[in-house]
C-alpha cells in the first residue's frame, strides 16, 4: 500500500506541481489553506508525513503544524518556503515541531530523501 | 587630751557605747545639713499659703476656687502644697495647685508662684500677668523692679524671709494687711529705685546730649555738602549754557556757511555771465584793432598820398620858386605839416583810448581766471571724493558677487542633499519590500522550475515505444498543463520585474505623461506578499479610464509605495485597504483608506515634518512622507491626510489631470 502524504500550499499551481512530481511515489493529498489541511488530517489517519508552505494567508505554516500536532502529535512535519530560514523556523526545528526545513524552487531529490527519512523513522 | 583620760578610766565596753554615739551625734548633724534645704523648700510652702492671706483681691476676682500656680523647676514646693491643698482654704475659698507650663495658661490664677529657675524670664513673666490681678510670688528674685512678694533664705540664721513691693501690687489693685510685715517681710527701698532709675536718666540724657552734638556736626557737614552740591548745579548750569551758545553760534556758522555757498554759487552765475562778456569785449577788442589797422593803412596810404602831393608840391614849389618865389613856397610848407600834426594828434589820442580799454579788460580776465581756479580747485576735489565712492562701491559689488556665488554653490549642493535623500529613502522602502517580492518571485519561480522537471520526465516518457494512443495523449495533455503553469509563472515574474523596474526606472527629472492607474497597479503588485503576509484585504475601484498625467513616474510610484507601506504597517491583523479614483473639474482625485490604527492629532500634524517618525529605530527613516510631500509639491499636486485613532486614516492626493493620452509608457 503506498504512504500518504499531505502537502499544504496557498498557491494551487504548487499543489498541482507537488502532487505531480510525487504523485507517482505516494498518495499526495494537497490542502489550500491550514484549515483546510487540518479537516483533511482528521477524515485521513493514514497520513504519516505533513508538508507545509510557510507564507499562508489567515494561518501560516508554524501555526498549522502547531495547531496540527496538538491533535496528531505522531505525523512527521516538515516546512518548503520560498524565504531562508529565519528566528522562528530555527527554533521549531530546535524544539522538533518540524524536521526539515526546505526551500523553493522544489528540489525533488532532497524532498524524497527528507520524505523518506522520516517514514523511516516513524517505523 | 581629755578623751584619751576618759578613755583610760572607762572599761572597754563603755568604749563601743562612746564610738557608737559619736557615729549617731555625726549622723544626726549630716541630716540637720541637709534638712536644712528641705525645710527651707518647705518653708517656702507655707510662705506661699501664708503671705496669699494677707492680700485682698479686687471684689469679684474670686470666684470657685483660690488657685495657685506653681512656675518652673521646685517639686517640693509643689509637692508640700498639693499634700496639703485638700485640706486648706483661703479667702473662704478651696485652694487648687496648679503646674504651670506656658505663659498662655495663667489667666485664671490668684496666685502664682515662680521658682528661682526662671528668675532671668521675670521681666516677661511680669508684663505677662500685668492687668491680671494675679499675686506674683518670687524666689529669691534679684531685681526689685518686678517683685510683688520675694521670698529670701538666710543659710546663717537658717530662716527664711520675704519682700514687699507695695508699688507693684497696688499697681495690680491687691492691697496689704498692714500685718503682712509683722511676718518677718521688709519692704523693698523705693528710694533706691528711685535712684537707680534716676541715675539712668541721667545716663540717657547724656547719651541723647552727645547724640545731639554728633548730629548737629553731620547737620554741619550736610549743609556744607549741600552748599558743594549747589555750586555744581550752577557750574553744570553754566556748562550747559555755554554749550546751547556754541551750538547757536554752530548754527549760525553753519547758516553763514550756507551763505557763502549760495553767494558762491551766485559769483559762479556772475564769472559765467563775466566770461561771456569778456568773451564778447574780446572779439569787439578785435574788431577794434582790424578798424585801427585799417587805420593805419589809410594814414600810410594818405602818408603816401601826401607824400606824392609833398613832391608834386615840391615840383610846385620849384615851379612856386620860379612863380611866386620863397615865401609863398615856405607858407605852403608849413602848412602841410601843421596839418600832419593835427592828423598825427588825433590818430595818438584814440590809440591811448584803446589801450586803456584793453588793460582794464585784461585785469577783469585775470580775476575771472583766478576764481576759475579755484573752482577748479574744488571740482577736482569733488571728483576724487566721487571716485573713492566709487571705488567702495566696487568693493561691495564685490563682496556681494563673491556672496551670491557662495550662496549659489550652497543651493546647488542642498539639491544634490535632497536628490540623495530621496534616493535612499526610495531604497529604503525597497529594502522593506525586497524579502516579500523574492518570494513572490520564487513561487512562480517554481512554477517553471518544477514544470521543466516535469516536462523532462514526460518527454522521455513519451520517447518509450510501448505506449499506447491514449496514454501519450494523457502525457501530451499533461505536457500542455505544465506548459500553461510555466507561461502564468514567467508571465508572473515579468509582472514582478517590470513593476520593479517602474519603481527605479525613470531619470531624475524627466518628466512625461503617464496613467496613474497603471502606477497603482505595479505598486500593488510588489505589495501583494505584504498584504498577503498580513491577510490585508485590497478592495480597488479606479475608474476605467487610463487617467494620464504629467510627472515623473519612478516619483510617484515613490509616493504612492510609502503611503501604501504606511496603510499595511498601521494594520496588525485583519485589514482592509481600499483605493479610489475620483476626477472632478480636471482634477484627479487618488483616495487611500486603511482602517488601521490610525494617527493621533499631535503626531497628524508634524507626518509631513522630515524625520519624524513614531516607527522604531532602523524601522523608518523618518524620511518617508516628508519626500511624498516634496515630490507632489514638485508635481503641483496635493496632499490631504485626516485620521481618527482606531478607526484608520484616509490619505487623498490631488492631481491635475491631462488625459491626453500621449506618448504613454509601456
Amino acid at each position: 500500500m503506498t504512504k500518504s502524504i499531505l502537502y499544504v500550499d496557498d498557491e494551487p499551481i504548487n499543489t498541482f506541481l507537488f502532487s505531480k512530481m510525487f504523485g507517482v511515489s505516494y498518495h499526495v493529498i494537497t490542502a489550500n489553506s491550514g484549515q483546510e489541511g487540518l479537516d483533511i488530517l482528521m477524515n485521513n489517519p493514514d497520513v504519516k508525513i505533513v508538508l507545509s508552505d510557510m507564507k499562508m494567508p489567515k494561518m501560516d505554516g508554524i501555526e498549522f503544524i502547531k495547531t496540527a500536532r496538538e491533535t496528531f502529535s505522531e505525523k512527521n512535519y516538515m516546512i518548503i518556503s520560498g524565504f531562508m530560514a529565519d528566528s522562528r523556523i530555527e527554533e521549531a526545528l530546535s524544539i522538533g515541531l518540524i524536521s526539515y526545513y526546505m526551500n523553493k524552487p522544489f528540489n525533488k531529490v532532497e524532498i524524497a530523501k527528507n520524505i523518506e527519512s522520516s517514514l523511516q523513522q516513524i517505523k | 587630751m581629755n578623751s584619751k583620760i576618759i578613755q583610760n578610766h572607762l572599761p572597754p565596753s563603755s568604749k563601743f557605747v562612746i564610738i557608737k554615739l559619736f557615729t549617731l551625734c555625726v549622723f544626726f548633724l549630716c541630716t540637720l545639713a541637709i534638712s536644712a534645704q528641705t525645710s527651707y523648700d518647705s518653708q517656702k510652702a507655707a510662705l506661699i499659703i501664708r503671705l496669699s492671706d494677707h492680700i485682698s483681691w479686687p471684689n469679684g476676682k474670686i470666684k470657685g476656687n483660690f488657685n495657685i500656680g506653681i512656675m518652673g523647676e521646685d517639686s517640693i514646693t509643689y509637692k508640700t502644697l498639693k499634700d496639703g491643698e485638700a485640706s486648706l482654704k483661703r479667702q473662704n475659698r478651696p485652694i487648687k495647685i496648679i503646674p504651670i507650663k506656658s505663659l498662655s495658661e495663667i489667666d485664671n490664677l490668684h496666685v502664682l508662684f515662680v521658682s528661682k529657675s526662671l528668675n532671668h524670664r521675670i521681666e516677661k513673666i511680669s508684663s505677662k500677668i500685668e492687668n491680671k490681678q494675679i499675686l506674683l510670688i518670687t524666689d529669691h528674685c534679684p531685681d526689685p523692679k518686678y517683685i510683688m512678694l520675694n521670698i529670701t533664705y538666710n543659710p546663717k540664721l537658717k530662716q527664711s524671709a520675704f519682700e514687699v513691693n507695695k508699688a507693684n501690687l497696688m499697681l495690680e489693685n491687691l492691697s496689704i494687711n498692714p500685718k503682712l510685715l509683722l511676718l518677718g517681710g521688709t519692704e523693698v527701698d523705693l528710694r533706691d529705685l528711685y535712684r537707680t532709675a534716676r541715675a539712668e536718666l541721667e545716663e540717657e540724657q547724656q547719651r541723647s546730649a552727645t547724640q545731639k552734638i554728633e548730629i548737629e556736626v553731620q547737620e554741619k557737614k550736610l549743609v556744607r555738602q549741600l552748599f558743594q552740591i549747589n555750586n555744581l548745579i550752577d557750574s553744570t548750569k553754566a556748562l550747559q549754557e555755554s554749550i546751547v551758545n556754541k551750538e547757536l553760534l554752530m548754527l549760525k556758522v553753519s547758516n553763514d556757511l550756507e551763505q557763502q555757498k549760495q553767494e558762491f554759487i551766485q559769483h559762479d552765475i556772475k564769472y559765467k555771465t563775466q566770461q561771456h562778456n569778456i568773451y564778447l569785449k574780446n572779439r569787439e577788442i578785435s574788431r577794434k584793432i582790424k578798424t585801427l589797422d585799417s587805420l593805419k593803412l589809410i594814414a600810410d596810404r594818405n602818408n603816401r598820398v601826401i607824400e606824392t602831393q609833398s613832391a608834386q608840391l615840391a615840383i610846385n614849389k620849384k615851379h612856386i620858386i620860379y612863380q611866386k618865389k620863397l615865401l609863398t613856397q615856405s607858407i605852403t610848407i608849413a602848412m602841410v605839416f601843421v596839418l600832419l600834426g593835427l592828423l598825427l594828434l588825433v590818430v595818438y589820442i584814440r590809440m591811448r583810448l584803446l589801450n586803456k580799454r584793453l588793460r582794464i579788460s585784461y585785469d577783469t580776465i585775470e580775476d575771472a581766471n583766478i576764481q576759475l581756479e579755484l573752482n577748479q580747485k574744488d571740482i577736482t576735489e569733488l571728483n576724487t571724493n566721487l571716485l573713492e565712492t566709487n571705488d567702495s562701491l566696487h568693493q561691495s559689488n564685490e563682496n556681494l558677487r563673491i556672496k551670491t556665488d557662495k550662496l549659489e554653490h550652497t543651493i546647488d549642493e542642498l539639491k544634490l542633499t535632497q536628490q540623495k535623500l530621496i534616493q535612499s529613502e526610495k531604497m529604503a522602502a525597497l529594502g522593506i519590500l525586497t524579502s516579500g517580492v523574492a518570494h513572490e518571485v520564487l513561487n512562480p519561480l517554481n512554477f517553471v522550475k518544477s514544470g521543466i522537471d516535469l516536462l523532462k520526465d514526460s518527454i522521455s516518457d513519451l520517447t518509450q515505444a510501448h505506449l499506447l494512443e491514449h496514454e501519450k495523449e494523457a502525457k501530451l495533455e499533461s505536457i500542455k498543463e505544465l506548459t500553461n503553469h510555466m507561461e502564468t509563472g514567467v508571465e508572473r515574474i515579468d509582472n514582478i520585474v517590470r513593476s520593479l523596474n517602474a519603481f527605479s526606472r525613470s531619470k531624475e527629472n524627466e518628466k512625461v505623461s503617464f496613467s496613474l492607474h497603471d502606477t497603482v497597479n505595479d505598486c500593488v503588485t510588489i505589495l501583494e506578499h505584504e498584504l498577503k503576509k498580513k491577510s490585508i484585504q485590497l478592495s480597488q475601484n479606479l475608474l476605467a479610464s487610463p487617467e494620464m498625467i504629467i510627472g515623473n513616474p519612478g516619483k510617484i510610484h515613490q509616493v504612492l509605495i510609502n503611503i501604501l507601506i504606511n496603510s499595511v504597517q498601521a494594520i496588525s491583523t485583519d485589514g482592509l485597504i481600499k483605493i479610489n479614483s475620483e476626477t472632478k473639474n480636471n482634477l484627479l482625485y487618488l483616495i487611500i483608506e486603511d482602517n488601521g490604527c490610525g494617527i493621533n492629532n499631535k503626531d497628524l500634524e508634524q507626518i509631513f515634518d522630515p524625520f519624524y517618525t513614531t516607527k522604531d529605530p532602523g524601522e523608518g527613516t523618518g524620511l518617508g512622507l516628508s519626500i511624498v510631500y516634496s515630490i507632489l509639491q514638485e508635481h503641483q499636486a496635493e496632499i490631504y491626510v485626516t485620521s481618527e485613532l482606531n478607526k484608520g486614516t484616509k490619505v487623498t492626493i490631488k492631481f491635475i489631470s491631462t488625459n491626453d493620452k500621449i506618448n504613454p509608457i509601456r
